[in-house]
C-alpha cells in the first residue's frame, strides 16, 4: 500500500502570540521517488527552544526542517529503493543510515547553516557585539521517512510519534504513543537539542525503523511538537485527539501545507499549553476512521 | 467530524512554601514580617497568573517547628488563596518538611504535564533533625530534581549550607562560572537570599512569587544541561536587592 502525501502545520501558541514572539515550531513534508521510481514520502517537525538565549531558534527550527527533508531526499533519491520488499541486510543498511550517516550529516549542514546565518542576518543593535554561538539556534528535531515496504524516524528532542490503526485485540482503531523522549536526567523543561555536542548520541535513541507487511492494515502516523501533548491532560486524550487529526488529513489527499488544521490547533493552544504547536501527518492506504467520540 | 472531547487543559504550577516556624522566629517581628511579606505578595502573583493564563497556579505551604505540617495542605488556586498567619514556637524539624513535601513530589499525586514547581524554603537557623536524610528523600523524586529550588536566609544565624544543599551546588558553580555580574551583582538566586530586614524579605517573597512564577508560567523549553540557568532562567533580581545589606533598609535580623 501507498502513502498518501504527507501533511504539516505548524501554528503559533497562544501564549506566544499574547507577548509578541514568533512561532518557533516549523514543520515540512514532502513526496519523492528514489532513482528507481519508489515513492518515498517525508515530514519533520521542529522546536526551537525560545527565551532570551536561543533567540533565533525561529531561524534554527525552519532550517532543520529544511536541512532534514533536503538530505533525506538526496540520500533516498539517490538510493537504491526496491519495489519489493527489502531484505533484512538491505532493510539493516537504511537502519544504519537513519541512525549514524543521516544524523551525522543532519547536524554538520544544520551546524553550518546557521553559522551561515549568523553572518548573513542584520543583528539588532544590543546584538551588534554578540558572537555567534549556535545555541541561539537551539531546536528539537522529529524526522519521519515513509516507503511502500518500511518506514523509519528519527530525531532528538521532546517531539511526539503516534500510529493510529486497526487494533485487532480492540477489534477498533487504536491510537498508540510509539517515539517519545524519556525525560529520566531531563530536568525543569529541558530536552535534548541540536545545538548540543552530545546531539548525535540521541538521535540513535529515537531511532526506529518497522517493516511494512503485505496485507498490513492502513494506518497513519502522526508526528507532533511538545506543544500538543502537553496541552492535553492525560495521554488518553492526546491519543483521542491524535485520533481526530488524523481522521481530518485523512480527507486531504494533495498533501502538503494543511491550513484546514488551524482552527483545530488553535483551539489546541488556546485552551492548553499556549506553547506553539506542529503536527505531521502521514497516512498508509485507505484509513477509515470512526468517529472519536465528540 | 467534530473535535473530540478531550480535555485540553493549562498547565498546573505548583508553588509551595517551606516555613521555619521555630521559636526564634518569633524574636524581633520575623515571623510578623514573613506572615505579612506572604499576604502583601499575593496581589501580585494573582496578576502573574491571571498574565499567564497558560500556567494554573496552585499555592501550598508548609510549617515547620517540632515537626513538620501543611499549613495549606490542598494545591490552592492563588486568586483564592487566603493566608493565614503562621506561629512560631518549638524547633527546626527541616528534614522533615522536606520529606512531607517529597510524598507530594511523586507521580501522582504530581501532573505529568506540570510546569516545574517553584519551591521558597525560608528559614532564619539550623536543622535540629536529620536535614540530609529529609534533602536525600527530598532530591529522589523527579520533581524536586526539575524543581526551581529558591532559599531565603533571615538573619545572619540562618545556615546558609543546609539551604545552599537544598537549592543544589551545582547551579551555584554553574552561577559562578558565569560570573555574578550577569546576575546583577553580588547575590544570585542560585545562593541562599540573605533578608536582614522585613523589606528585604517583602521583597525577595515578592520577586519569588511574581517574577519567578511568571517565569516558570512560560513554555519555553531550554537544552539539557543548560549551565548557568538553572531549571528555568530565573529573572534578574532587581537592581535594589542585589546587596540587601547596602539597600534595602538597616540590618536587624
Amino acid at each position: 500500500m501507498n502513502w498518501q502525501p504527507p501533511i504539516h502545520r505548524s501554528l503559533i501558541g497562544a501564549s506566544h502570540r499574547r507577548k509578541g514572539v514568533v512561532c518557533q515550531d516549523y514543520s515540512l513534508s514532502a513526496s519523492l521517488r528514489s532513482r528507481s521510481g519508489v515513492p518515498i514520502k517525508l515530514m519533520a517537525v521542529s522546536d526551537g527552544h525560545g527565551g532570551a538565549r536561543y533567540w533565533r531558534s525561529d531561524v534554527g527550527s525552519r532550517l532543520a526542517c529544511e536541512i532534514a527533508i533536503k538530505e533525506a531526499r538526496k540520500a533516498l533519491g539517490r538510493g537504491l529503493l526496491n519495489w519489493s520488499a527489502p531484505s533484512s541486510s538491505n532493510l539493516l543498511k537504511w537502519q544504519q543510515w537513519q541512525k549514524q550517516a543521516l544524523p551525522e550529516k543532519l547536524i554538520e549542514t544544520w551546524r553550518l547553516a546557521v553559522a551561515d546565518d549568523w553572518q548573513r542576518f542584520e543583528k539588532p543593535a544590543e546584538r551588534q557585539a554578540e558572537a555567534f554561538s549556535v545555541y541561539s539556534y537551539g531546536c528539537t528535531l522529529g524526522l519521519v521517512v515513509m516507503t511502500p515496504h518500511w518506514w523509519c524516524c528519527t530525531g532528538l528532542g521532546d517531539w511526539d510519534l503516534v500510529r493510529v490503526g486497526w487494533n485487532s485485540h480492540s477489534n477498533a482503531n487504536k491510537a498508540e504513543l510509539i517515539n517519545r523522549e524519556e525525560n529520566v536526567g531531563l530536568q525543569g523543561e529541558s530536552t535534548f537539542s541540536l545545538c548540543k555536542n552530545d546531539a548525535l548520541q540521541h538521535f540513535a535513541e529515537r531511532s526506529t525503523t518497522e517493516s511494512i507487511n503485505r496485507g498490513q492494515s492502513p494506518f497513519a502516523l502522526l508526528l507532533s511538537t511538545d506543544g500538543v501533548r502537553k496541552s492535553c491532560a492525560a495521554d488518553t486524550d492526546f491519543l483521542t485527539l491524535a485520533h481526530y487529526l488524523v481522521s481530518k488529513a485523512s480527507i486531504k489527499r494533495d498533501g502538503g501545507e494543511c491550513h484546514e488544521l488551524d482552527e483545530d490547533l488553535d483551539r489546541i493552544t488556546t485552551e492548553g499549553s499556549g506553547d506553539d504547536v506542529s503536527v505531521a501527518i502521514g497516512i498508509n492506504g485507505p484509513l477509515k476512521l470512526e468517529d472519536t467520540g465528540a | 467530524m467534530p473535535f473530540p472531547n478531550v480535555r485540553l487543559s493549562n498547565r498546573p504550577l505548583h508553588f509551595i512554601y517551606l516555613c521555619d516556624c521555630s521559636g526564634s522566629m518569633a524574636a524581633q517581628g520575623k515571623m510578623q514580617a514573613l506572615n505579612q511579606a506572604i499576604r502583601q505578595s499575593l496581589p501580585g502573583m494573582v496578576k502573574v497568573a491571571g498574565d499567564n493564563p497558560e500556567a494554573r497556579v496552585l499555592v501550598r505551604a508548609v510549617s515547620f517547628s517540632d515537626h513538620a505540617d501543611w499549613h495549606i495542605s490542598e494545591p490552592t488556586p492563588v486568586e483564592d488563596l487566603q493566608w493565614v498567619d503562621l506561629k512560631a514556637d518549638g524547633i527546626t524539624a527541616m528534614g522533615e518538611a522536606l520529606q512531607l513535601v517529597a510524598a507530594q513530589l511523586s507521580c501522582p499525586p504530581m501532573e505529568e504535564r506540570a510546569l516545574p514547581p517553584v519551591l521558597v524554603l525560608i528559614s532564619d537557623g539550623q536543622p535540629t533533625d536529620d536535614f540530609e536524610a529529609g534533602l536525600n528523600t527530598f532530591m529522589e523524586q523527579r520533581w524536586a530534581q526539575k524543581a526551581v529550588r529558591l532559599a531565603i536566609a533571615l538573619g545572619h544565624d540562618a545556615n546558609l549550607d543546609v539551604l545552599q544543599d537544598f537549592i543544589g551546588h551545582e547551579s551555584v558553580d554553574r552561577a559562578q562560572m558565569q560570573g555574578s555580574a550577569q546576575q546583577g551583582g553580588s547575590q544570585s538566586a542560585r545562593r541562599p537570599l540573605q533578608a536582614s530586614n522585613a523589606t528585604a524579605l517583602a521583597q525577595y517573597i515578592e520577586w519569588a512569587s511574581t517574577a519567578v512564577v511568571g517565569a516558570a508560567s512560560m513554555p519555553v523549553s531550554r537544552t539539557k544541561g543548560s549551565a548557568t540557568e538553572g531549571n528555568i532562567p530565573l529573572p534578574d533580581l532587581p537592581p535594589t536587592m542585589i546587596d540587601p545589606i547596602d539597600g534595602v533598609g538597616p540590618v536587624v535580623w
